[in-house]
């Protein structure tokens, strides 16, 4: 949609999922470190909640975290318009479950009877659920953080800096670039199916399974055409006869902040064994 | 032709590691079928009802990583993997401990799948790329009770427990996750031999289904 | 040396199955110069990109073959003497020997940027090539930035590890695309169609670079192009592919101007090459074209009942991106409406949001009565509204090409009989009944795009929204869509037109809608836009040829306003001929002129015998001889040879054969006395063999150089004025002149059984219609050949019925009659046998 105006400072760098702000601190982090931090915090928050009683604080703690640089990388305006229905939807059904499948306690806030079967909901059980559902949002808001935040390029060059040989990681890279070649070709199938009255937007469960079967024929097509397209464009730079892969760029060097991050991230990984 | 004598028109897919050669746009294809599942797995993991923690109740990838994994083995079976960890994984917000843990739940079936097929089934007259499922008495029973059956029940009591194990499931709601976990991928694996059926000739007639693991 | 040969190469996709394919390369021989500037055009599917993908290496060596490919692939391919691709046989086994992809040396540009793109930053676009080739890191930068600057990119490299490619636009991808061949300095950049998937702008942009690319590098370059301005500016020589054969090589303007050739393949030509007549290939002008009152006959659109109704809508996608503001459009019912603007100008959203795809994010619609408001109300729409995509790919939902007919058709509710029939009938004239059972994934793209028009199209909808439907296609099958949309329209189905193509536009849109920046700039007729230099320039349109041919001459003074097609350019000139031009139109103007004649040849005395002179002379002779009630004779007499090339001598033939009884006096008939040569030596031929007859001469026409002035003449014209006969159009002598055997004989026919009167002729007809079991209604005769009898034998029979039917023009008549005449020759006989529907069926040969 939007022209590259060379003129204009680039303010926003398209990302994994959706754009992001380019002098965001946290989109120009190194990506290995930024990894790190993803692990260690979520590694943090299971530990915490795996506990009898979640560690309620350590997790608020990240879930501040994420949503502070949700902020700053702006990247919450799309959080907002795609995922937030979604996951408020996963948070109370795990909040349910909490309260149901989990009767401990003795201090009931109430009580429900149904076909014989006492349902109680105790201080502890909601304690336990609302721990569970902050661990679980702060890591869903840290995963999806990292994938905004995150250019495909910089999978590459944190490879790359794993040593992960060339070939693997030249395919990584095609799995990314086909991602966003195939969504949009996937939209327009869909579409395409729904100009033809095809029940593409038919709510009704065989309509969308004949609808799911009937996109099969188009999509293969178009990946069988995209794959010789992609596989020429490869060959006719001499892919599959070359030997050697030299560097060229690598655009996020480790610096002082990126080890300060690490640090970051040991210290938080620390917190649930010592606490 | 003897119950244990392998279809000739089938001879051509087995388990042997390699097949032909492998060209640079297979190399391209198998990339874009790992991204079409992280899509397929991402949009139906976004639109399915969550009847669970980590549990969907439709995951719509399930049905195509089948039949891309009869078509390409091992390509197929790591797609299969990398759409469950990534697209109703990391890309629906499922944070990346249970999602990486939780794939494997997908690998397995994935592979056990297609060591069947193109193994044991092979070699008993069914279709090694199960295009006659909707035809034959006997490969509609091997799928019923292999894919959507074992493979299946496998795959779901692995996510589940992974799922439990991370703190995200109460342990006694364990086999009611994984029931619900097996039940929905039962019913989207109904598409599969349609698919199998609908498609595979395509493929075929692209000369673009591996004859072996890899190519 | 060559930087590229090809020898005697054969080239068949290899197909798994056991379904029959066709070779897509078949015997290319070819030698391509180091240095030139080379073309390859023909219609889609005629094997250039697969010729493109042989060079480059990449066909065979990257498809996976069948065991035994001998009917694969035979022939060799070498670039600046290295072996690409040959066959060899060793140990009695065939072998494909040669280097296979041929990078760095060569340097391929598919039609699609988007999937040509193997990374996620610009930079790493660009570096990718250098990398494989193990370049150090310095000397790709000056490389990269290098490539980037010829092709017009310089500005981006400061930022460009941060732009993704999906962010360019069109035709920067394609740029990048080949800035990215360009840094890897290849010997030979092989451009297939790089064009055809962008908009104007980016049109203008890629050519731009590959004009920089040829005035300044000493590269090969092989331009695989639809477009022939483009071949005419750029191109050395250009290789025309038909069905995968090589059909001609030659310089573009050779190729261009032989119009048999372009005809024959339908190759699509300059506009102006519609006009050769009146231009060169360059735009130059042949003829004065003088001033003129001429005002070109546009019917504008009625605005009194809108189908679709758009009020301040506005639409922005999930990322915010605005894509469609304040939008105020209604749309006429029955209308063919073009929608232009250049890419991401918001031409596919509107469409979506008329087709129920996308729901606006503000405002109000209504589509065929239809106020949508919620999801369902939408999903309605589908069924008054169809959309044909782009892409073709997308919309090929089944396993063959009458499932895919009958798809739609079940959705509308249609099956049975009814389906069958519109189905065959719809094959037909997509040109795909061949196709009816194969699957549509292996169809080629341009038939796909026509599969995808048809299965829209079956259903007639209420309103049909087309994008791009003759992308691909050759010249013949573009006007074959185009005139079925036409016929759809004109049957009250409105459509809106989605096309960067302005010739599309220009001749057969009369309203034209223009997007720029999600919102609309421009809404009025496409002269007026072709107008306005500002908007264009705003918008990145080009106006076609025949506009700026039109913009020349306005400025001269000779035309008043734009001509914005060729039809309109062709009317223009019909317009000018028709000032000195004299048309007999009908057989009874002749009638009436020998009427004239015979009461003024009458007044000198009585009429012994008529002589005229074939053939001209032969229907006015005899339309005289009917009113004078005289013998008749005919001579031949002509200065013009076989192929109508003028003569030095007069040839007379048949004065030695007449046998004239000699009591009154001979009246010499021709029709048209021109230079009067014929009439002249005719007549003193005459005189030789007949001493002391009295001649008279007479034409129905004279013009004023002529030596001879005929003693009676119906009409003098002036010296440049152009006579036209209904009963000798140029189609019939054309066919004459080629030497038509069948056609010769039965002129010959006509002539001898004329030789004596028309007596014999007519007696042939009456005999035969004697011999009916029921009285024939109606007269069907071969146009112009037996036009005469036709019209006495109706006379003398009785007959009101008389059905013309020419060679030219295709026929059918389908009433009932009882009984009828055919008259003409025996191939005529049977060709329109099968167009008649009389019960009973005379045949009456000459």
């Amino acid at each position: 949609m939007g022209k590259t105006d060379s003129r204009k400072e680039k303010r926003r760098v398209k990302t994994i999922l959706f754009s992001a702000r380019a002098d965001s601190f946290y989109v120009n982090m190194n990506p290995l470190a930024k990894f790190f931090l993803l692990l260690a915090l979520s590694i943090g928050v299971v530990i915490s909640i795996l506990r009898p009683v979640p560690y309620l604080q350590y997790n608020i703690l990240v879930l501040v975290f994420a949503v502070g640089f949700l902020f700053e990388s702006g990247t919450v305006k799309y959080l907002v318009k795609s995922y937030l229905g979604l996951l408020i939807v996963a948070l109370v059904v795990m909040m349910l479950w909490w309260v149901v499948f989990n009767q401990i306690g003795t201090n009931p806030i109430f009580s429900v009877s149904f076909l014989g079967a006492t349902l109680r909901v105790t201080y502890l059980s909601l304690y336990i659920g609302v721990g569970k559902i902050t661990g679980y949002a702060s890591m869903a808001l840290l995963t999806l953080l990292t994938i905004m935040s995150t250019r495909d390029a910089d999978i590459i060059s944190a490879l790359k800096k794993l040593k992960v040989p060339f070939k693997a990681i030249f395919f990584s890279s095609l799995v990314a670039r086909s991602l966003n070649i195939m969504s949009e070709d996937l939209d327009s199938i869909k579409q395409a199916q729904f100009a033809r009255g095809a029940g593409a937007a038919s709510d009704n469960f065989f309509k969308k399974v004949e609808s799911f079967v009937m996109l099969s024929i188009p999509l293969t097509t178009s990946m069988i055409k995209r794959s010789v397209d992609m596989g020429f464009a490869l060959e006719s730079r001499g892919f599959s006869k070359s030997k050697s892969f030299s560097d060229f760029i690598d655009e996020k060097p480790f610096r002082y902040y990126d080890a300060v991050i690490v640090a970051f991230g040991v210290f938080m990984l620390a917190i649930p064994f010592l606490a | 032709m003897g119950e244990t004598a392998v279809d000739s028109k089938f001879s051509q897919y087995t388990l042997r590691w390699r097949g032909n050669k492998l060209t640079t746009t297979q190399y391209a294809l198998f990339a874009i079928q790992m991204a079409v599942i992280i899509l397929l797995s991402w949009l139906g993991a976004i639109a399915t009802p969550v009847v669970g923690p980590g549990i969907g109740f439709l995951y719509w990838a399930y049905p195509f990583f089948v039949v891309f994994t009869l078509w390409w083995g091992i390509w197929g079976i790591f797609g299969a993997w990398l759409g469950a960890f990534v697209g109703s994984g990391l890309l629906t917000g499922l944070p990346v401990i249970p999602a990486m843990a939780f794939s494997i739940g997908d690998l397995v079936p994935a592979l056990l799948i297609f060591l069947l097929y193109r193994g044991y089934l092979r070699k008993h007259g069914v279709d090694p790329l199960g295009r006659d499922i909707l035809k034959s008495k006997k490969s509609a029973a091997w799928f019923v009770v292999w894919v959507m059956g074992i493979t299946n029940i496998i795959g779901g009591l692995w996510g589940v427990y992974v799922l439990v194990l991370l703190g995200f499931v109460p342990a006694n709601a364990y086999l009611l996750g994984a029931g619900l976990w097996i039940t929905g991928d039962a019913v989207v694996l109904l598409i599969a031999p349609f698919l199998s059926k609908y498609v595979t000739p395509v493929v075929e007639r692209f000369g673009l289904v591996n004859s072996g693991w890899v190519s | 040396m060559h930087a590229v040969s090809i020898s005697n190469f054969y080239w068949k996709y290899p197909n798994f199955t056991s379904v029959k394919s066709d070779y897509a390369l078949k015997g290319i021989t070819l030698d391509i110069n180091e240095g030139e500037f080379f073309g390859i055009t023909g219609p889609s599917g005629s094997g250039k990109s697969t010729l493109c993908y042989a060079i480059a290496g990449l066909i065979p060596h990257q498809l996976k073959l069948p065991l035994n490919f001998e009917d694969n692939i035979s022939g060799s391919i070498k670039v600046f003497g290295e072996e690409v691709t040959s066959v060899l046989k060793e140990n009695g086994k065939l072998k494909i020997s040669g280097k296979g992809s041929m990078a760095p040396l060569v340097g391929l540009v598919m039609q699609d940027p988007e999937s040509q793109f193997l990374s996620m930053s610009v930079i790493n676009e660009m570096s990718l090539g250098l990398q494989l080739m193990g370049i150090k890191k310095e000397e790709m930068e000056s490389r990269i930035r290098e490539a980037m600057e010829m092709v017009g990119l310089g500005e981006l490299y400061s930022t460009a590890s941060k732009i993704h490619p999906s962010e360019l636009s069109g035709g920067q991808k394609q740029r990048l695309v080949i800035a990215s061949f360009l840094a890897m300095r290849p010997k030979v950049l092989i451009l297939d169609e790089p064009t055809s998937d962008l908009d104007p702008k980016g049109k203008m942009e890629v050519i731009e670079t590959i004009s920089r690319l040829k005035s300044k590098s000493d590269m090969t370059i092989i331009l695989v192009e639809h477009n022939p301005e483009v071949m005419l500016r750029f191109a050395e020589r250009i290789a025309v592919l038909h069905e995968g054969t090589l059909v001609a090589c030659a310089p573009p303007s050779e190729i261009y101007s032989d119009k048999a050739l372009t005809s024959k393949y339908n190759i699509y030509t300059p506009e102006v090459a519609e006009l050769s007549d009146y231009f060169s290939i360059d735009e130059k002008q042949k003829v004065k074209i003088p001033d003129s009152g001429f005002r070109v006959n546009r019917d504008m659109p009625d605005q009194s009942n809108p189908i679709i109704k758009l009020k301040e809508v506005s639409f922005s996608y999930d990322d915010g991106t605005k894509a469609l503001e304040g939008i105020n459009l209604e749309i006429e019912k029955g209308s063919l409406v073009a929608l232009v603007g250049q890419n991401g100008s918001g031409k596919s959203t509107l469409s979506k949001i008329i087709s129920g795809i996308l729901k606006p994010s503000y405002g109000e619609m209504e589509i065929a009565g239809i106020r949508p408001r919620s999801k369902k109300d939408r999903s309605k729409l589908p069924l008054h509204v169809s959309y044909v995509f782009q892409n073709p790919d997308h919309q090929i939902f089944t396993r063959s090409v009458t499932d895919e007919i009958s798809y739609s058709l079940k959705n509308a509710g249609i099956t049975g009989a009814a389906a069958a029939e519109r189905i065959s009938s719809i094959l037909e004239r997509v040109g795909l009944s061949d196709k009816a059972s194969e699957d549509p994934v292996f169809l080629g793209r341009g038939q796909k795009r026509r599969l995808a028009v048809a299965s829209s199209i079956v259903i007639k909808p209420e309103i049909l929204i087309v994008d791009e439907p003759t992308t691909g296609q050759d010249y013949r099958m573009s006007i074959e869509i185009m005139d079925l949309i036409k016929g759809l329209n004109a049957n009250g189905v409105t459509v809106l037109l989605i096309t960067h193509d302005m010739r599309l536009v220009a001749e057969y849109c009369r309203r034209v809608v223009v997007m720029n920046r999600g919102s609309i700039v421009f809404d009025g007729t496409p002269e007026t836009l072709f107008m306005d230099e500002n908007l264009l320039k705003l918008s990145s349109l080009s106006e076609p040829q025949s506009v700026r041919l039109s913009k020349g001459l306005m400025h001269t003074g000779a035309l008043k306003e734009p001509l914005i097609s060729a039809r309109e350019w062709l009317e223009f000139f019909d317009f000018l001929k028709s000032k000195t031009k004299i048309e007999f139109r009908s057989i009874e103007d002749v009638e009436k002129a020998a009427s004239k004649i015979a009461a003024a040849a009458s007044k000198r005395g009585a009429v012994e015998s008529l002589i005229y002179i074939e053939r001209g002379g032969m229907v006015l002779g005899s339309a005289i001889a009917k009113v004078l009630k005289c013998d008749s004779y005919a001579i031949s007499a002509s200065h013009y040879n076989s192929i109508g090339a003028q003569t030095k001598e007069v040839n007379v033939r048949g004065i030695d054969s007449l046998n004239i009884r000699g009591n009154g006096y001979i009246l010499v008939v021709d029709e048209l006395v021109d230079t009067g040569k014929t009439m002249k030596e005719t007549l003193s031929l005459l005189l030789e063999r007949f001493p002391k007859t009295r001649f008279l001469t007479c034409a129905m026409i004279t013009k004023p150089h002529s030596i001879m002035k005929p003693d009676i003449t119906v009409e003098e014209v002036p010296d440049d004025t152009w006579v036209v006969f209904d009963y000798e159009r140029k189609e019939a002598t054309e066919e004459f002149r080629k030497g038509n055997p069948e056609l010769q004989e039965v002129l010959k026919g006509c002539l001898s059984s004329h030789a004596f009167g028309y007596s014999p002729a007519i007696e042939k007809i009456e005999k035969a219609a004697a011999s009916a079991k029921t009285k024939p209604e109606a007269i069907f005769y071969q146009n112009p050949e037996t036009a005469l009898f036709a019209r006495l034998a109706s006379d003398s029979l009785g007959i009101k019925r008389l059905v013309p039917v020419s060679k030219v023009q295709p026929f059918q008549d389908k009433t009932k009659y009882a009984s009828a005449l055919i008259i003409g020759s025996q191939q005529f006989a049977e060709e329109i046998k099968t167009s008649t529907n009389a019960k009973e069926k005379i045949f009456v040969q000459f």
